[in-house]
C-alpha cells in the first residue's frame, strides 16, 4: 500500500525554501535512508513525511497512519524520569492498554539496557540514555511509519546493534525512514537510499541490505559457552549445534573466542539479510 | 485523547515547579487586597478578577513554553492531531488558573474580610467574573505564546501591552473613539467588571448585551488563534 504520494512539493519556512520540487512516494514496509550534506534538508523532509511540516505548495496524497518520530536530540526540558515520560507517552498513544504499554516499556528498557536508569531523572541521564528513551517512546506508539532523525547519535555499539535488531523485528508493514550519515547502518537496514541536496531529491535508488553479516555454524557442549559472545542472532538447530549471525567486522574475534572455549566450528557463510 | 493530553500536561507542570512563582505571587497579592477588613464584596471581587486575569496570562505563557520544539513534535505524533494538541494546551492553561479562582473566591470569605455577607447572586456574579476574566487571560497568553509571536524576543512586551490595553480599553475608547474597531478582539474586561460595581440587583438586559459581546469575542478569538497556531506549526 502506498502511504505517501507527492508531486512537486515545496516547503517554505519564513523566507527560506527548505524543500523544493519534492516528488516522493513511500510504501508500506520500505526502509528508506535519507542522506545528504548538513543543511541539505534531510530533517525537514523527514518532518514533512511525518506530517509535522505541511507543504507550502504541491500535491500530496497521504494515508491516515500512525507516525512514530524520534528527534535528533531528545528534548532537554523534560522534567521526569524515563519511566514517567514513557508512561505519559504510552498514555497519550491510546493504542494499547496500560498493562500493555507498561510491559512494552520494560521490554524495550531491557533490550536497550536501561532497566537500571528508568527511575533516574532524565536531566541526570547521559545523552545516549536519553536518545534510547526517545527511540522507545516512538516504538510504544506501534507506528505504521517510524521516523528516525540521526538515531545513532549518542548510542554506543551495543545500542546501535539493538536498534538494528529492533528495526528488523518490526512488523513487515512498518515503513521506516531515517536520517543518518552512518554507512554501515544504511547498509544493514535500508532498502532504499534517498539523497538530498539543497532541499531537493537528487538521487533515489533501491538497494538491498548488504552482506554485512556472516553465519557461523558451531557445535557447543553447553549454552553457557555462548555467554558474552557478540552475535546478532542465534538459532539453535539442535541441542548442540547453533548458527550464530555475526557482524562481519567481528567474525574473527568471535571465531577465536569460540575456539578458545572449546567449541567446534563447522562453517562460516555469508548472510544476505538478517 | 485531549483529556489524556491535558492530564499529562498538568503532571508535567506540577513536576516542573513553574507554578510556584505565580501561585506564591498571587497569594501575596490576595494578602495585599485583603489586608483590611470591612471591604465591599463586589468591588473586592472585581479587583481579584483583574488579578486573576493578569496571572492567567502568566500561567498560560508557562504552559505554552513547557516544551521544546522536539518534544512538541513527539507529543503531536502521539496525539495524532495538532488541533488536539492546541485544545489540550487551552484546557491545561485554564485548569492551572482554577486554583487561583478558588482562592480568590474563598479566602476573603474564610477570613471574614467583607463588611457584609450579601445575596447569593453576588457570589454567582463574582464566580462568573473570575472565570470569564481567567479565560480572557488564557486568550491573551495563547495569542502571545501559542502563535508565531512566541519566537520573537519582544513577546513579553506584547503580552504586557495587551494586558494594559485591555485594562484601559474602557477609558481609551472615550478618548480615542477609533479604537472601538478593535473591540471585537479586545478582551471585554469592562463588560464583565461593570456588573460587579452596579449595585445590588442584576440588570439582566445589560448582562444579555454584554454576554453577547463576550461570546462573540471568545468565538472570534478561538478561530483566529487556532488558525494562527496552525500557520505557525505548519
Amino acid at each position: 500500500m502506498q502511504l505517501i504520494d507527492s508531486d512537486r512539493v515545496m516547503k517554505r519556512v519564513g523566507r527560506t525554501t527548505v524543500l523544493r520540487d519534492i516528488s516522493f512516494q513511500l510504501n508500506e514496509g520500505e526502509r528508506v535512508a535519507l542522506t545528504g550534506k548538513n543543511g541539505s534538508g534531510k530533517s525537514s523532509l523527514l518532518k514533512w513525511i511525518g506530517g509535522l511540516y505541511e507543504e507550502t505548495s504541491g500535491h500530496v496524497e497521504r494515508q491516515l497512519v500512525i507516525v512514530g518520530y524520534v528527534p535528533e536530540m531528545f528534548p532537554e526540558t523534560v522534567r521526569a524520569t524515563p519511566r514517567q515520560f514513557l508512561r505519559a507517552m504510552g498514555r497519550l498513544s491510546n493504542r494499547s492498554s496500560r498493562q500493555t504499554y507498561v510491559r512494552m516499556i520494560e521490554t524495550y528498557a531491557d533490550a536497550f539496557g536501561l532497566a537500571d536508569v528508568l527511575d533516574r531523572p532524565l536531566k541526570r541521564c547521559s545523552k545516549g540514555t536519553r536518545q534510547k528513551v526517545g527511540i522507545i517512546q516512538a516504538l510504544l506508539h506501534e507506528p505504521d511509519v517510524l521516523l528516525l532523525d540521526e538515531p545513532l547519535t549518542g548510542l554506543d555499539e551495543e545500542g546501535k546493534r539493538q536498534l538494528v535488531r529492533i528495526i528488523e523485528q518490526l512488523p513487515k508493514r512498518v515503513a521506516v525512514v531515517f536520517v543518518t550519515h552512518d554507512r554501515s547502518f544504511i547498509e544493514s537496514v535500508a532498502t532504499r537510499v534517498v539523497t538530498i541536496a539543497d532541499g531537493t531529491i537528487v538521487k533515489d535508488q533501491v538497494v538491498s541490505p548488504s552482506a554485512s553479516y556472516q553465519t557461523i555454524a558451531v557445535s557447543i557442549s553447553d549454552a553457557q559457552q555462548l555467554d558474552g559472545i557478540s552475535y546478532v542472532h542465534g538459532l539453535f538447530v539442535s541441542e548442540e549445534r547453533v548458527e550464530l549471525t555475526v557482524e562481519r567486522d567481528e567474525v574473527d574475534d568471535v571465531l577465536l573466542e569460540l575456539l578458545t572455549r572449546g567449541c567446534s566450528i563447522h562453517s562460516v557463510t555469508e548472510k544476505e539479510t538478517l | 485523547m485531549m483529556g489524556r493530553w491535558t492530564i499529562v500536561q498538568l503532571q508535567s507542570f506540577s513536576r516542573s515547579y513553574r507554578w510556584v512563582a505565580p501561585y506564591v505571587s498571587f497569594l501575596a497579592m490576595l494578602g495585599i487586597v485583603y489586608a483590611y477588613r470591612g471591604l465591599p464584596v463586589l468591588s473586592s471581587y472585581a479587583v481579584t478578577s483583574v488579578i486573576v486575569y493578569v496571572f492567567a496570562v502568566w500561567l498560560t505563557m508557562l504552559v505554552w513554553t513547557m516544551e521544546q520544539t522536539s518534544e512538541r513534535h513527539i507529543v503531536q505524533t502521539h496525539v495524532a492531531s495538532k488541533r488536539t494538541y492546541w485544545y489540550g494546551k487551552g484546557a491545561a492553561s485554564f485548569l492551572v488558573v482554577c486554583p487561583l479562582i478558588a482562592l480568590a473566591l474563598v479566602v476573603p470569605l474564610l477570613a471574614g474580610n467583607f463588611r457584609e455577607t450579601g445575596p447569593l447572586h453576588w457570589y454567582v456574579l463574582a464566580s462568573m467574573s473570575h472565570v470569564v476574566l481567567a479565560w480572557c487571560g488564557v486568550v491573551v497568553g495563547t495569542a502571545c505564546y501559542g502563535t508565531g509571536l512566541a519566537t520573537k524576543k519582544y513577546t513579553v512586551l506584547v503580552a504586557l501591552g495587551l494586558i494594559v490595553y485591555s485594562l484601559s480599553f474602557d477609558v481609551l475608547i472615550e478618548t480615542y473613539p477609533f479604537v472601538a474597531i478593535t473591540s471585537w478582539v479586545t478582551p471585554p474586561l469592562f463588560r464583565v467588571l461593570r456588573h460587579l460595581t452596579e449595585g445590588e440587583s442584576i440588570v439582566w438586559t445589560s448582562w444579555i448585551v454584554d454576554g453577547w459581546f463576550i461570546g462573540c469575542f471568545f468565538v472570534i478569538s478561538f478561530y483566529m488563534l487556532r488558525h494562527a497556531f496552525h500557520r505557525y506549526e505548519s
